[in-house]
C-alpha cells in the first residue's frame, strides 16, 4: 500500500478539460507532408480543444483518402497549462489497390426485355468483378498527383476494364491557405466498341466510342469547422460515334458532353471506407448537356455541310443521399443508407442517361472477424439488403439484392468477395417482365 | 525494476474477479490486467481520457432483475505527471483519485473495491452479469456525459449523497427498469466503439 495514493476527495465534479495548443507535431508521416495534416484538421495554434473537438479533428484526418488511421496524444507546452498535440497517423502505402469481386445468382425476367445500355449483357454474368490500381505521389506541401487503372473480371476472365479507361489527376489541399480543395483529372480511354440499346427502335446497336481525354475539375470548400462541405465538379469530353453496321440512320455522331455538378455534404462518419459509424448527408444538383452532330444520311448518300443536324439535350437532377453507420459493439455495426434522384428539367430525351427517377435502400451489418484495427489488417464479414427502382420515359425496373462476403482491408488496399443474389423486375410501358 | 514491478502486478490479477457482498451491497476489484496491453498503456498515456464501464445486470431468485451502472474515466495529466481518475458508483457517488504512475493504479484497482450493485434487502440468491468495456472517450462524442458531469458540478454533494428522495430512490433501486436518465445518459454517450469488452456472470448464495 506504500505504492497507493488512494485519495477520496470529498466529491468534487470533475472539470470538463480544454487544451491550449502551442504547438501541432505529426508523427509517422512518411510521404505526406506534416502541413496537409495539419490543415486538414481544421486545429489552429494558440486555440483551445475539447476533447470532443479533438475527437472530431482526428475524424477528418482517419478520412482523408491517404490516411490508414490516426490518433491523437498530447504533450507538455510551451509553458505550464499549455500543450503540444501529437497527431499520429499511419498512411497507405504509395501503391494501392480495391478489389472486388461477386458471385451472382439472379432470378431475371424471361425473355429479358432489352432496356438500358448493356443491361442484357451486364445481367447474365454469373460472376463480375473489378480490380482498381493505383500510385499517388506527393509533391509539395499539399499535393499530390496519381494514376489509376481499372481490371475487369468476368467470370474467371481478368482483363482492362472496356475501353482500357486510365486516369490521370492531381489533387491539391488547402488552395491559397483558404482551405479549398481542387482536384483536376484526367481520363483518356481507348475505342470502345459495344452493343447499345436504342429505345426508340427496340433493338441492340453496335456503337464504335471514341472519346477525347475527359476533364474534370472539382472545387470543394469546408466550412463550419470542416464538417461540412460545398463542392463544385466539372466535366468535359468529346465523343465520335460510329455505327458500323450501315443500317443505322446515322454512321457517325459526334457529341460534345458537359456535366456539372454542385452539392453540399456533411460526414461525421469514422472511416472513408468501411465506416462502423457517423453519418454522411449529401444534396446536389446535378446538370448534363450533350450536343450532338451528325450528318444526315439521305437514300444512303452521306451529305456533308449544310446537311448537318445538331441538336442539344439537356437534364438537371436533383439528388439526396444519407447514410448512417451505428455500432453495437467493438465488432459488429448497423447501417442504413438511402439514395433519391429524380430528374427536374429535361430539354430532349437525354438516351444516354435515361432515368428519370431511381431510388435505392440499402439496410446492412458489419462484423469484424479478425485484426485489432486496419493499420495491421482486418478481415470483416458483410450482409446487407437493398431495394432499387429507377425509371424513365419507357418503362422502370426494380432490383431487390441480397448481399455477403468478407472484405480484407490492410495498407496496401481493400478485398472484397462474396455471393450476391438479386430479383429483377422489368417493365416497358405498362407491361411487366418479371423473373415471377 | 519498476516495469517488473509491475508487471508482476499486473500478472498476479485475476482476470475473472470475484464479487464480494457486502452491507452497502455488491463490489469487485477490476482486474488490473485490462490496462495490461501496450496499445491500453499508450491511450492511457495520451493525455486524452479513457473510459471502463461497467454496466451490471442482477437477476434475483424471485425471478426479477435490476440494471446498474458505473464507470472510471482515466485521464494523464501530462503537467501534473499524474493519472487522473474519477469514479461513479453505482450509487452515483463520484469520487476523485490521482495516481502517480500505472503502478499505484494497478494496486488500487486490485484493492479498492467498487460498488456495482446495491440493495436495500438482502436480495437471497443472485445471477450477477457484468459488462465491463474500455471505451477511448477521447474518440466519442463525449457530450452529453461531459454535461452530465457538469450538472454533477452544480449539485451539492450532500444532496447526491445518501438521498432519502423516494424519486431518485427509485431511480436507483430499479424500479423503473434501470437507472432512469442515468442509463440514459451513459448509454447514448459512450455506448460506442469499446476496444475492449469483458463478460462476467457469478452466482452469489444467499447472505454470503
Amino acid at each position: 500500500m506504500v505504492f497507493l495514493l488512494f485519495l477520496f476527495l470529498s466529491d468534487p465534479a470533475p472539470a470538463i478539460p480544454r487544451f491550449p495548443i502551442t504547438e501541432i507535431k505529426v508523427d509517422g508521416a512518411r510521404w505526406v507532408s506534416h502541413a496537409l495534416v495539419i490543415s486538414e484538421s481544421g486545429l489552429k495554434i494558440g486555440e483551445s480543444y475539447s476533447e470532443k473537438e479533438l475527437a472530431l479533428a482526428r475524424g477528418r484526418i482517419a478520412r482523408l483518402p491517404f490516411v490508414l488511421h490516426a490518433d491523437f496524444s498530447l504533450d507538455k507546452g510551451e509553458k505550464r497549462g499549455f500543450f503540444t498535440l501529437v497527431i499520429h497517423v499511419r498512411e497507405h502505402r504509395l501503391l494501392f489497390h480495391h478489389y472486388n469481386y461477386s458471385f451472382r445468382k439472379r432470378d431475371l425476367p424471361n425473355p429479358l426485355p432489352l432496356r438500358g445500355p448493356g443491361s442484357a449483357e451486364d445481367l447474365s454474368q454469373d460472376a463480375f468483378g473489378n480490380w482498381g490500381l493505383g500510385g499517388r505521389w506527393f509533391l509539395g506541401a499539399y499535393g499530390f498527383a496519381y494514376l489509376t487503372t481499372t481490371l475487369e473480371q468476368v467470370n474467371a476472365k481478368l482483363d482492362f476494364a472496356p475501353g482500357k479507361p486510365v486516369d490521370l489527376g492531381y489533387s491539391h489541399y488547402n488552395l491559397l491557405g483558404t482551405g479549398l480543395f481542387l482536384n483536376v483529372n484526367l481520363q483518356v480511354r481507348s475505342e470502345l466498341d459495344q452493343m447499345v440499346y436504342d429505345p426508340f427502335s427496340t433493338r441492340l446497336v453496335r456503337v464504335v466510342e471514341d472519346r477525347s481525354p475527359a476533364t474534370t475539375l472539382t472545387l470543394a470548400q469546408p466550412f463550419s469547422n470542416r464538417s461540412q462541405w460545398i463542392s463544385l465538379t466539372l466535366d468535359f469530353f468529346e465523343n465520335e460515334l460510329a455505327f458500323p453496321n450501315g443500317d443505322d440512320f446515322v454512321e457517325v455522331v459526334d457529341e460534345k458532353w458537359f456535366r456539372s455538378s454542385l452539392s453540399w455534404y456533411m460526414d461525421t462518419t469514422n472511416d472513408l471506407s468501411l465506416p462502423t459509424r457517423g453519418r454522411r448527408l449529401e444534396a446536389g444538383l446535378d446538370y448534363g448537356r450533350v450536343t450532338s452532330q451528325f450528318p444526315v444520311q439521305v437514300d444512303h448518300a452521306v451529305e456533308y455541310s449544310p446537311n448537318y443536324e445538331v441538336f442539344t439535350v439537356e437534364a438537371l437532377d436533383l439528388r439526396l443521399e444519407l447514410a448512417q453507420y451505428h455500432p453495437f459493439t467493438e465488432k459488429l455495426s448497423v447501417y442504413a443508407t438511402g439514395v433519391f434522384r429524380t430528374r427536374i428539367q429535361e430539354k430532349g430525351t437525354f438516351l444516354r442517361n435515361p432515368d428519370q427517377t431511381r431510388y435505392q435502400i440499402r439496410s446492412g451489418v458489419d462484423y469484424k472477424i479478425w485484426g485489432a484495427d486496419s493499420v495491421d489488417g482486418e478481415l470483416r464479414l458483410e450482409c446487407f439488403g437493398s431495394h432499387m427502382r429507377r425509371s424513365d420515359d419507357f418503362g422502370h425496373e426494380e432490383i431487390q439484392t441480397l448481399q455477403t462476403g468478407l472484405v480484407f482491408r490492410n495498407s496496401w488496399g481493400l478485398v472484397r468477395a462474396g455471393f450476391q443474389y438479386q430479383h429483377v423486375d422489368v417493365f416497358i410501358g405498362n407491361e411487366e417482365s418479371s423473373a415471377k | 525494476m519498476n516495469a517488473l514491478l509491475l508487471t508482476f502486478l499486473l500478472l498476479s490479477q485475476n482476470p475473472w474477479p470475484q464479487p464480494v457482498k457486502a452491507t452497502e451491497g455488491v463490489t469487485i476489484q477490476l482486474p488490473g490486467d485490462i490496462l495490461e496491453s501496450p496499445k491500453m498503456k499508450r491511450r492511457l498515456f495520451s493525455g486524452l481520457t479513457t473510459t471502463i464501464e461497467l454496466a451490471t445486470t442482477v437477476k434475483m431468485e424471485r425471478g426479477d432483475s435490476v440494471s446498474f451502472f458505473c464507470f472510471l474515466t482515466l485521464r494523464y495529466d501530462v503537467w501534473e505527471e499524474r493519472l487522473l481518475v474519477h469514479l461513479v458508483n453505482a450509487r452515483k457517488e463520484l469520487h476523485t483519485n490521482h495516481f502517480d504512475g500505472l503502478e499505484p493504479l494497478a494496486v488500487w484497482l486490485k484493492d479498492a473495491p467498487i460498488l456495482i450493485a446495491f440493495f436495500e434487502e438482502d436480495p437471497g440468491t443472485m445471477l450477477i452479469k457484468t459488462r465491463c468495456r474500455i471505451i477511448p472517450f477521447s474518440q466519442q462524442e463525449a457530450g452529453q456525459t461531459q454535461d452530465w458531469f457538469a450538472r454533477k458540478l452544480n449539485v451539492p454533494a450532500a444532496g447526491e449523497r445518501g438521498s432519502t428522495n423516494p424519486s431518485k430512490q427509485r431511480e436507483s433501486t430499479g424500479e423503473t427498469g434501470g437507472q432512469g436518465i442515468f442509463e440514459v445518459l451513459l448509454t447514448t454517450s459512450i455506448n460506442r466503439n469499446a476496444v475492449k469488452t469483458y463478460r462476467w456472470k457469478w452466482r452469489l448464495p444467499e447472505g454470503g
